[in-house]
């Protein structure tokens, strides 16, 4: 279990009580999860890091960020971390955001990443960048990580669940958002090599299906309409012919077998599940009245 | 209902998952964004 940050405080000002003892309550459900390691966001900062590093100290939870410096310029939590899961090494390394302040700051968080990831390559099989920055940030990182990172997981704006975004480098995965999803990775590292994407060409198929449908209505509508008001309908016919042409290459073109795998899939956390009962009841003393948003 | 509920219940479901089925298959479970709720109207 990994968190890619900003978890505990509803804003980056939450500092009453109440807010401190829910996020105390969620680092606690987070060591209870047995999560790995989790990265410092700004919105979990808002009681200051000495509150977020006991709390995290006594639940157990490994708070990761290679840019965040205290006023001497020391960093204020680990960078990274290497274990290992049923033999495969794992690096996990932490990121937050650019921020200035009197006894804090964030330095550059790509830059950091990026050499927090170099010290780890060679001595893991993965490398995992837990990003809680900004989306464009996490896009530049993943884009200019080459292959010194396999997965960023980013949180800050609380985009919701998605699908892997890959332009060079790195996946950028979405982490869902409100503790309404649970984001699951399938990753099979059996062969070395580039990593495919398994769930890509599932999409380029059910857009396909949705391209013949939408060929066949035109061409219905073409057969029907007025000689001389066809040339709208002619040109439209074809970017549908010439989008579905293009992704039909893909899927024929899609790698089967070798290199590295990867599926990303999320469970929405809905009615469906039942709740743990022990931490209901304490939910419901923290919570009495659940929030209607 | 409430989500950190939920979360404890399915992660502890999807734990034996993670001891891969091959050497070298592995689960990884992961949220984020959080964003202070233990209770979300879902």
């Amino acid at each position: 279990m990994l968190d890619a940050g900003n978890a505990l405080f509803k804003t980056a000002a939450s500092t009453d009580d109440v807010s401190r003892r829910r996020a105390e309550f969620i680092l606690r459900s987070m060591g209870q999860l047995r999560t790995v390691a989790m990265a410092v966001g700004a919105r979990d900062l808002a009681a200051g890091p000495e509150f977020l590093k006991k709390t995290a100290a006594r639940a157990k939870v490994r708070l990761l960020s290679a840019n965040l410096v205290d006023d001497r310029g020391a960093l204020l939590f680990e960078p990274s971390m290497r274990t290992s899961i049923a033999g495969i090494r794992v690096g996990v390394l932490g990121i937050s955001p650019l921020q200035s302040g009197a006894r804090m700051r964030g330095n550059p968080p790509v830059a950091a990443a990026l050499a927090e990831a170099r010290k780890l390559k060679g001595k893991v099989d993965l490398v995992i960048a837990l990003a809680a920055v900004p989306y464009a940030d996490a896009l530049q990182l993943a884009k200019e990580s080459g292959d010194a990172i396999d997965l960023v997981l980013q949180s800050h704006e609380g985009r919701g669940a998605g699908i892997p975004q890959r332009n060079g480098g790195a996946f950028l995965i979405p982490t869902g958002e409100r503790g309404r999803q649970l984001g699951r990775l399938a990753l099979d590292v059996s062969n070395p090599g580039p990593w495919t994407e398994l769930g890509q060409k599932e999409r380029d198929q059910q857009l396909i299906n949705v391209l013949d449908t939408q060929i066949a209505a035109t061409r219905k509508r073409l057969e029907m309409a007025k000689p001389g008001a066809t040339a709208g309908l002619e040109k439209t016919l074809q970017g549908f012919q010439d989008r579905r042409e293009t992704l039909a290459k893909e899927v024929a073109g899609f790698p089967e077998g070798g290199g590295r795998l990867l599926r990303l899939d999320f469970l929405q956390l809905s009615e469906d599940y039942p709740s743990d009962p022990a931490l209901q009841a304490q939910i419901t003393v923290l919570e009495p009245v659940p929030p209607s948003h | 209902m409430t989500a950190a509920a939920r979360l404890l219940a399915v992660a502890l479901l999807l734990v034996p998952g993670l001891a891969p089925a091959a050497s070298k298959k592995l689960t990884l479970l992961f949220t984020g964004d959080n964003g202070g709720e233990i209770g979300p109207c879902g």
